[in-house]
Formats: structure tokens, C-alpha cells, sequence
């Protein structure tokens, strides 16, 4: 099967990144790329299967990332329970969202960053809990079974495996009767209604998942980095994850891993043209959707018969013949 | 079993001051197939949308299978046993033909979030089962094969019967279904007829609403009529047929027809063939692989009506996409009085007056119609007196002036035809487009959409029209063109080719199909 010998490609590839870049600062930004995927997968499921902009994933990745920190730090619980629980946790305040879900797609973007806003307000204004806006320092690496997660490379390969595993899930549910669901309502609510499917239920049901993706996410970011401010959950935050999902290709999961790794790794890429190199990003942001309304999923096949053209010898040349230039 | 299994009590619903459905009582019997006729925007579609909980109704009461039905969701109304099929198609677009079917079990069954993510033995073995009841409930409307097909891609008939798969694969003890035989050629038609007839067999009762006279009198075990959203008579299929109101509301306009074609050959200019404002030469279009046009020549000359008839899938609409320019072929020529088009945007070709109707009426829902109508006005050389363009449109659309406060999305199918019509004439079309103007409209409303489209020419325009109801087509045209797979295959003045029994017997028009040697006897497997 194609797809299959793809997977090991890529998962080869994802395993040979360490050992192939020794940098221990580069290493560091792969795993923010992989947490960055972790963040796009949930987001594809909201807005590229169900059709819900959301611009508040942020939030549901500070919660996380705050709730983790707080548990290992202040409460001495083991990571695995911390990692568990900031998905959880997150989980349950997107049940806040559930009044909203009704709403349409403009109002509903507006809406969650509205939450995002309130999110970041409390994280950064409720001292006593959150730590303001010094945020948690000396959040302890990820401790598994007695093994420390403590260098830069090992770190890595517990983020590529969280993203593997949500990867397939996502995959999952895709192509699940709860997927289906998903996609039907983001084409025709009327249409998806008469087949026994309630809308507000599944809406919020999928809120609920983003949510918890998001989460694990952010208790991974906050093992990672070891220190946590509310400026890291801002709506920008939210609206880097959506650039992702979109650069990616809406509604594709493998476009989301490609959209996190081109929006994390290109300004990293670029760094060596100084100050220009957000424009230089911004600018293929804009080159590429221009190529593209799919984004990368889409551009892939498009590629691919570019290159078929080019090939010397090609079986397929009797039909194509018939068509005039 | 037998009995009532749908009974309503004084069910009305308004919208604003209009009073769509007024107090209609209806049973239907367990194991019939209802049919509900009557003229456009008499209440039929807001019938099905009371029963199906897509409206909610302003007075009155529904009993299914005993059950109040007033407190539940259209989900949960679905979900107990009623499944429904949409007038303008509301297919999951994106999603495979299969995958559509497959939602259509959503109710039936159960696995949720963690089953998927697990995977177990029972979440594997119900999702096996809902695939192989989609593919038998595909099978059952004639689709095998299509599984993996885009239903979006899906010519347009496939897509009327992949609704009615996604409805029935749930096995519902009611189906509604509101016009599935819309846009449907004579021999569909009378598969489509044969089809319901299994449904039935399979023991759904069914209500149907449907123009189609053949359909409705074929198919129906009893038809209730309705009109200004009252019911009007109720009785079997003959009975109907010879009920003086029925005939009056409905099919009166059937008795003046002849007078008008007469109206219409007056003026019709003869045909100039060196003088031609529209030509098409060895024209092919592609979308992607699947050839649309395979070298199609047609021409049109100033002032006259020419119609262009076919099936389904017989690359009627693209031919006009490609004279608007919203394709543009991948080889052959279009010209607009001696100049090629290539090259030109469709807003650019606008601008040199070639508008077209498109398929669907596409009006726009929130406007009011003086904003649709302005909307028309676009081009520059319109603009300088569109208020005085638009008091012609209503002097020949007196029903529209009537409502021109009203929102698009209010009119009845009939009126948003109208306003599509006036919206076009807005652009003081040199040559005017129209697509399916008949789809989805009573008879009544059909012999008016013939009247406008002959008040069109004395207006001046040169009209192209492309129709799947081919005696309203040749009966207004001057002359016609019959395609069939991307080429013209016959062609011939419009009352010529109204006498061609080789035209009738593949590409039959409404009301005449019967006359036609073997359709609607064939079987569904042949639907390719």
C-alpha cells in the first residue's frame, strides 16, 4: 500500500531528526514544531472536518500547560497523571463553550477569541493561582517510570510520540461514524439534521476533543520549556495555529503536520536574513495560499503531476495526446 | 399492517404575514404512497418541512405512529422513523456517495468518540455493517459502483437517487420525498417511478411531492391537493384527474398552450444564417480527464429563440458555462458577432451583453427584489437608467412589483424564477442565457416562464435557452439543437423538431413520455 510505505517514511524521517541535527537549540525547535502539530491535528478536527473556525485554541493549550505545571510543581503529581489531567482539564472548560456552538462561522470565530481573551486575562490577573505575569518557573522535566526526560533529544521523541498517537486517533475519527458526523454538519446542517444527527451535541463533542489535543499539548509545552507566562497563550497563539491549519489544507490531518512544521520551522529557517524574516514568512504565507487554496495538501498533487510531465518515458501519453494545447 | 400512520390536525405555518400552510388535515395510511400536488407556492415544501421539524409550524398538530410529534428535533423526529429528500439537492457534497449513505445510519447506530479511538470487535463490526447496508441501500436506487465517486461529482440524476438512498438506507417507516423527479429526462422519470414503487414494496410508506403529472398518477396510491396552503381535494390518482378544481388551479394553463405557441410563431424572425451573433465551432471541454464537449458547433442568430435539449449529463449547462466564460474549452471557438471570445472574463463578457440565467435561479436570498433587481444593473452602460430598467421589469413582471419590498428568499419557486428572469433583463442582454427555467415549477408556472421568455425576444434579446423539458423548449424556439455526449446531434427549426419522433424517444419532455416506445418500463440496472 502506498500510504503505508509513506508512514514509515515520514516516521523514519521524525525518528532521524535528532540523531541528524546534534544542535541542541535546533532540537529544541523541532519539539516545539511537534507540539505546534499536536495543536494544528486538534484544530483540523474543528475546522477542517466540522467547519468551526475557532480562534481559541490557545486557551485550551494555556489551561493545559498551567494545569500541568501546577499539578507536578505545587501538588507533586507524576507527569503521566499532570499530562492526563491538562487534557482534562482543558476538556471541561470547553463545556463553557457550549452556549456558543449554535453560533455561525464569523460570530463563532469571534466568540472564541473572545474567550481566548478572557483565558489570558485570568492567567495573567489571578496571581495566587497562575504566578501573574512572572507565569510558573522551574517546571520540572517529564519524569515517566523513573526515567527522567531530561536532554533536549529525549524530550523530542516523548513529543513525536504524543503527536504519532494523536495523529492516529485523529485518523480515527475521521473515519468513524463520529467523523462522518463532523463532516456532514460542515456541509449541510439541514442535510445532517434529517439523517438523525444533533447538531449542538456533536459541535460541542468536538469542541470537547480539540480541547483535550490542545491540553496535552500545553502540559507538553510547559515540560518543555520548564517556564510558562501568559503571553505564551495570547489569540496570537490561536491565530499561529490556524495559519498552520490552513497553510496545511483544511480538512487534510497529514496538511496540518506539514502546515506545524512550516509555520515553526520557516522563521527558524530564516533567521539568517535578520529582521527580514517575518516578511520573508509572511510573504510565502501569501505566495503559497496563492498557489494553493488546499495549501500544502493541496499542492502536493499538483506537484506530482507537474513532475509527471517532466518524466522521459510515460505510459499515460496515448490519452494525453488527445488534448489539445 | 395498516392504519394511519401520519395524521395531521389544522397544521398551519406563517411567515411573517405570509400564511404558507392553513390549517391542512391529512392522514396517511400506513403502506400508501401520498402523493401532495399543487401549484407553486401552494405549501408543499413547507408541508414536508413541518413533518420533518425543519419548520416550526404556528398552529395545528402532527401524529405519527401515534405520537404527538410536536416536542421533538428533526433529529429526533429522524431518528424515530421519518427521512426525508430536499427539493434543491442537500448532499454532503465533499463526502464519497458512500460515506453519504453511511450518515444516513447515523440514528441506527451508536458507536461514539472512545469506540472509535479503541477500535473494538463491536465498533469494527457495526461499522461493517453500516458499509454493507449503504452499498446494498446504493444497489437498491441503481448506484453500485459509485461508492467512491465524490457525490458532488455525481451527474445530476445520480445525485437525485443518492438522496433518495441516503433517506431510504435507514429503512424509515416514512419517507418524504419533495420533487425527486426536478431536473429528471422522461426515461428517469419513469425509473424513478419504478423505484418508489420498490420502496413501497419494502414496506416505507411514502408522501411525494412532485409536478411531474405522470410521476404523481403512476406512482400514488391516493394525492391530496393543496393551494394557498389549503388542501383542496383528496382522493385517488383518477379521481384527481378529473377534479374541475384540480384542473383549474393546476393544469388550466394546460388548455391555453396552443394559443400561445401560436403568439410565439408570429414573431419569430426567420433564420439568417450568414448574419449569426453567436458561434460555436468544433468546441471541447474538458473537466479534468472526463470530456464535456466533444466538438460541439451551434450558432445563433439576432432576435431568435434557439433551444438546446438533452439528458442529463449531456453537456447542456457546460455549453452555456462555456459561451458565459465561466469554463473556457481546450479547444474551438466562440464568437460573438465575427469576434472571438477567448481570453475574456466572464465579467467582461457581461459587459458585451452576454447574461446568462443560471441554473438554480441564484437569487440572492436577503436581498429584497429592488435589491435583486439593482444588483442586475451592474454593468457600466446599464447604470445610467437602471430605475427606469427595473419599471419595466416590473411592468413585465407585475407579481414581482407586488413584492418588491419582500426578500428574495420569500418568493415561491415560481417567483424567484421570475425575479432570476427580471434580474437578467436588468443588464439589457444582447443575448441571454437562460438554464432549466422550468426546473422545479408547476405546469401554470411554466407556460408563464414561456410567456416571459417570448416577452424576452420582443424586448429584443436574442435568447439561448437549454432545457430538459424539450416541448416547452421547441414550442418557444425557433429553432433547436439536440445533444447528446458533447455533440449536436440533430438539428432543425423548433416545431420540426417537435414532430421528430427520434427527438421524443430519447430526450422525452414533461407530459409526453408515455407516448415514447420502451421508457419508464426499463429497468433500473440500465440507469448508466
Amino acid at each position: 500500500m502506498k500510504s503505508a510505505a509513506a508512514r514509515v517514511l515520514v516516521l523514519g524521517g521524525f525518528l532521524a531528526v535528532p540523531f541528524v541535527q546534534t544542535n541542541g537549540y535546533w532540537q529544541h525547535v523541532f519539539c516545539v514544531a511537534l507540539i505546534g502539530v499536536i495543536l494544528a491535528l486538534g484544530l483540523q478536527l474543528l475546522a477542517g472536518m466540522a467547519g468551526l473556525l475557532s480562534l481559541g485554541q490557545a486557551a485550551f493549550y494555556g489551561i493545559g500547560a498551567y494545569v500541568s505545571a501546577a499539578l507536578t510543581l505545587r501538588f507533586g503529581v507524576p507527569f503521566l497523571f499532570a499530562f492526563i489531567l491538562a487534557g482534562v482539564a482543558a476538556a471541561v472548560c470547553s463545556l463553557l463553550l457550549v452556549p456558543i456552538v449554535r453560533l455561525p462561522g464569523s460570530s463563532l470565530a469571534v466568540a472564541t477569541l473572545g474567550f481566548n481573551i478572557i483565558i489570558y486575562l485570568v492567567l495573567l490577573n489571578e496571581d495566587w493561582a497562575t504566578g501573574g505575569s512572572f507565569g510558573i518557573m522551574n517546571v520540572p522535566a517529564p519524569r515517566i517510570l523513573g526515567y527522567a526526560f531530561n536532554s533536549e533529544r529525549a524530550m523530542y521523541f516523548l513529543c513525536l510520540f504524543v503527536a504519532a498517537v494523536v495523529y492516529l486517533a485523529m485518523e480515527r475519527l475521521v473515519h468513524s461514524r463520529f467523523g462522518r458526523a463532523l463532516r456532514a454538519i460542515s456541509q449541510d446542517e439541514d442535510a445532517a439534521r434529517a439523517c438523525g444527527i444533533s447538531i449542538n451535541l456533536y459541535k460541542s463533542k468536538c469542541f470537547l476533543v480539540a480541547a483535550f489535543t490542545a491540553g496535552i499539548a500545553g502540559s507538553l509545552y510547559a515540560h518543555q520549556a520548564r517556564y510558562i507566562n501568559p503571553y505564551d497563550f495570547t489569540f496570537n497563539k490561536s491565530i499561529e495555529i490556524l495559519i498552520m491549519v490552513v497553510v496545511g489544507g483544511l480538512g487534510s490531518m497529514p496538511g496540518a503536520v506539514a502546515g506545524a512544521l512550516i509555520v515553526v520551522l520557516a522563521p527558524e529557517y530564516l533567521r539568517s536574513s535578520g529582521e527580514l524574516r517575518l516578511i520573508l514568512f509572511g510573504a510565502l504565507v501569501v505566495v503559497l495560499m496563492g498557489f494553493s487554496r488546499g495549501g500544502v495538501a493541496g499542492l502536493v498533487p499538483a506537484l506530482g503531476q507537474q513532475l509527471m510531465r517532466f518524466r522521459p518515458s510515460r505510459p499515460v501519453k496515448a490519452t494525453s495526446s488527445g488534448e489539445p494545447q | 399492517m395498516t392504519g394511519t400512520l401520519l395524521r395531521t390536525e389544522q397544521l398551519a405555518c406563517r411567515f411573517g404575514g405570509l400564511v404558507a400552510v392553513a390549517g391542512v388535515d391529512i392522514s396517511v395510511q400506513r403502506g400508501d404512497v401520498q402523493g401532495l400536488i399543487g401549484p407553486n407556492g401552494a405549501g408543499k415544501t413547507t408541508f414536508l418541512n413541518l413533518i420533518s421539524g425543519h419548520v416550526r409550524p404556528s398552529g395545528g398538530a402532527i401524529f405519527f405512529d401515534g405520537k404527538n410529534l410536536e416536542a421533538l428535533a428533526p433529529q429526533q423526529r429522524a431518528a424515530s422513523g421519518i427521512r426525508r429528500t430536499f427539493q434543491n439537492l442537500r448532499l454532503f457534497r465533499e463526502m464519497t456517495a458512500l460515506e453519504n449513505v453511511m450518515v444516513g445510519l447515523h440514528a441506527d447506530t451508536e458507536s461514539e468518540i472512545f469506540h472509535s479511538l479503541a477500535r473494538g470487535e463491536r465498533q469494527r463490526r457495526e461499522e461493517r455493517e453500516i458499509v454493507q447496508r449503504a452499498r446494498s441501500a446504493l444497489d437498491f436506487v441503481g448506484l453500485a459502483g459509485c461508492d467512491n465517486l465524490v457525490a458532488g461529482a455525481l451527474p445530476y440524476g445520480h445525485q437525485r437517487l443518492l438522496e433518495i438512498a441516503r433517506a431510504f438506507v435507514a429503512k424509515p417507516k416514512l419517507m418524504l420525498l419533495d420533487e425527486p423527479a426536478a431536473g429528471l429526462n422522461g426515461a428517469e422519470a419513469g425509473r424513478l417511478v419504478g423505484l418508489i414503487r420498490r420502496i413501497q414494496a419494502a414496506g416505507v410508506t411514502v408522501i411525494l411531492v412532485e409536478h411531474h403529472m405522470e410521476v404523481v398518477m403512476r406512482a400514488c396510491d391516493r394525492v391530496a391537493v393543496l393551494n394557498y396552503g389549503q388542501k383542496l381535494a383528496d382522493g385517488s390518482p383518477a379521481e384527481i384527474r378529473e377534479h374541475s378544481g384540480v384542473i383549474e388551479a393546476y393544469l388550466g394553463a394546460r388548455r391555453r398552450s396552443s394559443a400561445r405557441r401560436a403568439d410565439v410563431g408570429q414573431i419569430t424572425a426567420p433564420a439568417d444564417r450568414k448574419s449569426a451573433m453567436l458561434r460555436l465551432s468544433g468546441v471541447h471541454v474538458k473537466y479534468g480527464k472526463i470530456p464535456a464537449l466533444r466538438g460541439l458547433d451551434m450558432d445563433v442568430d439576432a432576435g431568435e429563440i434557439v433551444a438546446l435539449i438533452g439528458t442529463n449529463g449531456a453537456g447542456k449547462s457546460t455549453t452555456l458555462k462555456t459561451i458565459s466564460g465561466l469554463v473556457s474549452p481546450s479547444a474551438g471557438n466562440v464568437e460573438l458577432n465575427g469576434q472571438s471570445l477567448a481570453g475574456l472574463t466572464p465579467e467582461q463578457r457581461v459587459e458585451l451583453g452576454i447574461v446568462q440565467v443560471p441554473e438554480g435561479r441564484r437569487i440572492f436570498p436577503r436581498l429584497t427584489v429592488d435589491e435583486n433587481l439593482l444588483v442586475g444593473a451592474y454593468p457600466a452602460r446599464t447604470r445610467a437608467d437602471e430605475r427606469q430598467a427595473r419599471e419595466r421589469a416590473y411592468s413585465l413582471f407585475p407579481r414581482l412589483a407586488e413584492r418588491r419590498r419582500q426578500a428574495g428568499g420569500s418568493l415561491s419557486g415560481g417567483e424567484q424564477q421570475m425575479l432570476a428572469f427580471a434580474r437578467a433583463m436588468m443588464a439589457q442582454p444582447l443575448l441571454l442565457l437562460l438554464d432549466e427555467p422550468s426546473l422545479g415549477l408547476a405546469p401554470i408556472l411554466v407556460e408563464e416562464v414561456a410567456a416571459a421568455i417570448g416577452r424576452f425576444q420582443r424586448d429584443g434579446a436574442t435568447i439561448l435557452l437549454v432545457e430538459q423539458n424539450a416541448e416547452l423548449a421547441l414550442s418557444v424556439a425557433s429553432r433547436g439543437f439536440v445533444i447528446e455526449t458533447g455533440r449536436i446531434v440533430l438539428t432543425g427549426s423548433g416545431p420540426n423538431l417537435l414532430e421528430n419522433p427520434k427527438v421524443w424517444a430519447s430526450y422525452l419532455g414533461q407530459g409526453d413520455w408515455e407516448a415514447a416506445p420502451g421508457n419508464g418500463r426499463r429497468e433500473p440496472a440500465s440507469l448508466n
